[in-house]
C-alpha cells in the first residue's frame, strides 16, 4: 500500500493559508485514510527552504513520494482535480497507484 | 522530359505579363532597336518598354515610374557591372533584373546574380523565346519574393503587436508545461515574482489548479515580500506541447483594502460589544438600585420587571413560589400598549406549579431555559388550560428566556422574558445576562424573606416579653401598694423596727419594678409598638418631678443632686412620659456609678434644639467602651454588674426613645472624673416659651 509524503508551502497565517491547510487535511483524510505524512512549511519563516525549493507561489503542494515528484499551485478545494494534478489514482478497491 | 515540357509552355500561361513595364538599358543604339523588338515580341505587344542609354537616365525615370523588369546589357554598359546591378537593385525596388552578358563572361554573370540579378542571358545566343522565358521567370520570382517580403512584414507587424500586448499588459502571464515548469513569462510576471525571465524559465511554478474562474495565491519574492495574485488558467499549447497559460493579477491592494475594511468592521464590532457590555453593566447597576430600593421584595420585583421592558424584553413575567407551594404572579409588564388587555389576562392567571413546561419546569429543575424560536406546538404543550393558552397566544411570543430565581440552592420563583413584536431572538449571551439578573433578584427575595422571618421571630419574642413584664408588674404593684399602706399605718401602726424592714421590702420592690419597666419598654420598642403621645410640657415642672423621683436614690448614696432649673419658663412639645423615662434612666445610672461627689441635671436650648445634660463625678467610661454602652444587654464590666445591678437595657432603651423623639443621646466621659450624657430633642418638637 502506498504511503504518501506531502509538503505544503504557505505564506504566513492568512485566511488563504488556513484554507489551504484545512482543505489538504480534508483531502488526505478522505482519500488517503491516514496513509500520508504532511509537512507544512511557512515560507515567510523558513526563507532558506523556500529559496532552495524555489517556491514562487503559495499555496504550493509538493508530492515528495512516491515518485515522480509533483508540484501543484492554487486551489486545493477540489479533491478530484488535486488528485489528478498530483497523479494519484484511486480505484474502487481502494488500492492506490501512481501514474 | 519534364523540364523541357515546362520550358516549352507558353510563358503567358504561367503568369499574366500583360502590361508589364520593362526598362531596357542599352548603350548601343543598333543593338537597342534589335532588343526592343525582341522584348516587344516576347511580350506579345503588351509590354510597355522604355529604353535608356545609361544607368543615370534610368535612375531618374525609375523615381517617377517603378518598373516590373529591367533588362540591362552589361557588355556595352560603362563602369563596373556589379556596381551597376547593385545600383539598379537600389533604385528599381520590386523590379526583376535580367543582365545580358557575352559569351565567355560567365564569371560576370555569376557576380551579377550575386549582386541581385534574377537571371542572365548570353547576348550571342539571345532568342525571343529565351528572353520571354527569362522575363517571365524573373518577374514571377520577383513577385513571389515580394509577396513573401510583404507577408513577412505583415507577420512581423503582427508579432510586434502581440508582443506589445504581452509585454505591456499589467497582468503577469506565465506559461507552464504539464510538469509545472515555467516555459515563458512576460515582463509583468517578472515584476510580480521579483525575478528575471532567465531565472524563472524552467523553474518549477507548480501545475496551476483553479476551481471556478479564479483563485487567489501568494507570490513570494526572493526578498520575502508577498504579493496576493488572482490566478486564472487556460489550457493551451506551447511549442506544440500541451501547456497551461496562467495569468496573474496583482490584487494586493484590493486585499489590503478589504483587510482594512474587515479590521475596521471588527473594531466597530468590538466597540459595539464594549458599548453593549457597558450598557449591560449600567443596566445591572440600575437593577441593583431598584432591587435595593424597597423593603418589600414584591415591589422590588415589580420594579425590576418594569426596568427589564423594553431593554431586554417585550414582555416580562415574574412568578413567586409561596411557602405553601403555590405560585403567585407578581408582575406582568408589556411594552406594547395595544396588548394591555392580554397583559391583564395574563396577570390574572395563577401559574400551575405542576405544569410540565415553562416556569414550573424551571422551578422544579432550577435550570434556565433558552427558547430561540417559540413554536405553536410549544405554546400548546405549555398548559392544559385553553384560556391560558389563548392568553399566551395573544402575546405572540417569538423567543423566550425562562430563568429561575435560585438562592441558597432553593428556587424561589421565575422570571420569564419574552420577545414578541420587536422580532429579535434570544441568544446564549442573553440567557447568561438574564441569569445574572435572576441571581440578583433571587438574593433580594431571599434576603427580604429572611428579614421578614427574623422580624416575625423578634416580634413574637418581644410580644412574650411584653406580656411577661405586664404579668410581673401586676403582683409587684400589689406588693408596693400594701407596703405603702403598712408604712402609712393602715390598718394599724407598725412598730419602728418593722417599719425599716417594710421600707426595705418597698425599696426592693420598686427596684424590681423599674427593671421590669425597662424590659417592657425595650420589648415594646422591639415589637415596634412604641407610640408617641405628644403634649406641651413645662420644663421647670418636669424637672422638679424628676428631682422627686431620683432624690431618694441620691440620698441613699449620700450624693449631692444638683438640678439646675432654667431661669425663665420654657415649654416643650414632646412625649413627657418617654422623656422622663430617658432622664430617670440616665440619672439613676449616674447615681449607680458614682460613689462620692455630685450628680446633676441641667437644661438648655441651643439654636432651637432642647438639650438635657445629665452629669456625674463617677467612675467614667473607658474611651474604647463608649461606643458599646448603647448595645442591649451590655454592661461596662462584669464585676461592676454585681455592684451596680440592672438589666443592661437602660441605655439601649434611652437611646431608642430619644431617637423616637427625633433626637439622640451623646456621651462624653473621662475615666475616674465622670461622665456627661446629652439628650437632644429634635428642633421640630421644640417650641419657644409661650
Amino acid at each position: 500500500m502506498e504511503h504518501y509524503r506531502f509538503i505544503l508551502y504557505i505564506a504566513g497565517h492568512s485566511a488563504r493559508s488556513e484554507r489551504a491547510t484545512q482543505q489538504l487535511l480534508n483531502m488526505c483524510e478522505q482519500a488517503l485514510h491516514g496513509r500520508y505524512e504532511l509537512v507544512v512549511i511557512d515560507v515567510l519563516e523558513q526563507t532558506e527552504v523556500a529559496e532552495q525549493e524555489k517556491i514562487l507561489a503559495t499555496p504550493t503542494l509538493v508530492k515528495e513520494s512516491p515518485l515522480p515528484k509533483r508540484r501543484i499551485t492554487g486551489d486545493l478545494s477540489d479533491l478530484n482535480r488535486v488528485l489528478a494534478a498530483l497523479g494519484i489514482v484511486i480505484n474502487d478497491t481502494d488500492q492506490h497507484t501512481v501514474t | 522530359m519534364t523540364s523541357e515540357n515546362t520550358i516549352k509552355r507558353n510563358p503567358r500561361d504561367w503568369i499574366d505579363l500583360r502590361g508589364l513595364n520593362v526598362i531596357l538599358i542599352e548603350a548601343d543604339a543598333v543593338v537597342a532597336s534589335r532588343l526592343l523588338a525582341a522584348i516587344a515580341e516576347a511580350g506579345g505587344g503588351s509590354f510597355v518598354v522604355t529604353h535608356f542609354r545609361n544607368l543615370d537616365e534610368c535612375v531618374g525615370s525609375l523615381q517617377d515610374k517603378p518598373a516590373d523588369a529591367v533588362v540591362v546589357d552589361l557588355t556595352t554598359l560603362d563602369g563596373n557591372p556589379v556596381r551597376s546591378v547593385e545600383a539598379l537593385r537600389e533604385c528599381a525596388v520590386g523590379a526583376a533584373i535580367i543582365v545580358l552578358t557575352s559569351e565567355n563572361h560567365e564569371r560576370m554573370a555569376v557576380e551579377a546574380l550575386h549582386a541581385g540579378a534574377q537571371d542572365f542571358l548570353v547576348m550571342e545566343q539571345l532568342t525571343v523565346d529565351a528572353l520571354a522565358r527569362s522575363l517571365c521567370g524573373a518577374v514571377e520570382r520577383q513577385r513571389m519574393l515580394q509577396q513573401l517580403r510583404d507577408r513577412l512584414d505583415r507577420l512581423e507587424a503582427e508579432e510586434a503587436r502581440f508582443r506589445t500586448i504581452v509585454e505591456t499588459t499589467t497582468d503577469g502571464i506565465v506559461i507552464v508545461d504539464p510538469t509545472g515548469q515555467i516555459s515563458f513569462v512576460n515582463p509583468a510576471a517578472e515584476t510580480l515574482f521579483g525575478r528575471s525571465a532567465r531565472d524563472l524559465i524552467e523553474s518549477p511554478f507548480g501545475f496551476p489548479v483553479v476551481v471556478g474562474a479564479t483563485t487567489e495565491i501568494d507570490l513570494v519574492r526572493p526578498d520575502g515580500t508577498v504579493t496576493v495574485a488572482e490566478l486564472r488558467v487556460a489550457e493551451s499549447q506551447w511549442e506544440g506541447r500541451p501547456a497551461a497559460i496562467a495569468s496573474l493579477r496583482d490584487i494586493t491592494e484590493r486585499r489590503m483594502m478589504e483587510e482594512r475594511e474587515r479590521s475596521l468592521m471588527r473594531e466597530q464590532a468590538a466597540r459595539a460589544a464594549a458599548e453593549a457590555s457597558e450598557q449591560r453593566a449600567r443596566f445591572l447597576a440600575e437593577v441593583g438600585s431598584v432591587l435595593a430600593d424597597s423593603l418589600d421584595h414584591r415591589q422590588s420585583l415589580r420594579s425590576l420587571a418594569e426596568l427589564v421592558v423594553p431593554f431586554l424584553a417585550d414582555w416580562c413575567i415574574v412568578d413567586l413560589l409561596e411557602t405553601d407551594g403555590s405560585m403567585q404572579r407578581i408582575a406582568v409588564v408589556n411594552a406594547d400598549p395595544a396588548k394591555a388587555a392580554a397583559a391583564q389576562r395574563l396577570a390574572s392567571f395563577t401559574p400551575d406549579p405542576t405544569a410540565l413546561l415553562g416556569s414550573a419546569r424551571a422551578l422544579r429543575t432550577g435550570q434556565p431555559q433558552l427558547i430561540t424560536d417559540i413554536t405553536d406546538d410549544f405554546l400548546r404543550r405549555l398548559t392544559s388550560r385553553d384560556d391560558y393558552w389563548e392568553a399566551m397566544r395573544a402575546v405572540e411570543p417569538r423567543s423566550a428566556l425562562i430563568v429561575p430565581l435560585v438562592a441558597r440552592g432553593r428556587a424561589l420563583g421565575t422570571i420569564v422574558l419574552i420577545v414578541a413584536a420587536s422580532g429579535r431572538h434570544y441568544s446564549e449571551q442573553d440567557l447568561k445576562f438574564a441569569e445574572e439578573l435572576a441571581r440578583r433578584a433571587a438574593i433580594t427575595v431571599d434576603n427580604a424573606r429572611l428579614y421578614q422571618e427574623a422580624q416575625a421571630a423578634n416580634r413574637s419574642k418581644a410580644d412574650f416579653l411584653a406580656v411577661m413584664s405586664h404579668e410581673l408588674r401586676t403582683p409587684l404593684n400589689a406588693v408596693i401598694g400594701y407596703a405603702d399602706l403598712l408604712l402609712m399605718g393602715v390598718p394599724v401602726p407598725v412598730p419602728a423596727a418593722i417599719q425599716t424592714q417594710i421600707q426595705r421590702i418597698r425599696s426592693s420592690a420598686r427596684h424590681l419594678l423599674r427593671l421590669i419597666e425597662e424590659i417592657l419598654a425595650y420589648a415594646r420598642m422591639e415589637a415596634g409598638r412604641e407610640e408617641l403621645e405628644l403634649d406641651n410640657i413645662d420644663v421647670i415642672e418636669f424637672m422638679r418631678d424628676l428631682r422627686t423621683i431620683v432624690e431618694p436614690m441620691a440620698e441613699d448614696k449620700r450624693l449631692q443632686l444638683m438640678i439646675d432649673l432654667p431661669d425663665a419658663p420654657v415649654r416643650l412639645r414632646t412625649d413627657a412620659g418617654k422623656l422622663q423615662q430617658i432622664l430617670v434612666n440616665l440619672l439613676s445610672n449616674a447615681i449607680k456609678f458614682t460613689e462620692t461627689g455630685k450628680v446633676g441635671l441641667s437644661f438648655d436650648v441651643d439654636s432651637g434644639v432642647a438639650e438635657f445634660r445629665v452629669w456625674d463625678t463617677g467612675i467614667g467610661i473607658q474611651p474604647e467602651l463608649v461606643s458599646r454602652i448603647f448595645e442591649p444587654f451590655w454592661q461596662v464590666e462584669p464585676s461592676r454588674t454585681r455592684r451596680a445591678g440592672g438589666t443592661g437595657l437602660g441605655l439601649t432603651v434611652a437611646r431608642r426613645l430619644a431617637r423616637l423623639l427625633g433626637g439622640d443621646i451623646e456621651v462624653h466621659s473621662k475615666p475616674n472624673f465622670g461622665s456627661e450624657f446629652v439628650v437632644r430633642i429634635a428642633p421640630s418638637l421644640t417650641k419657644p416659651a409661650g
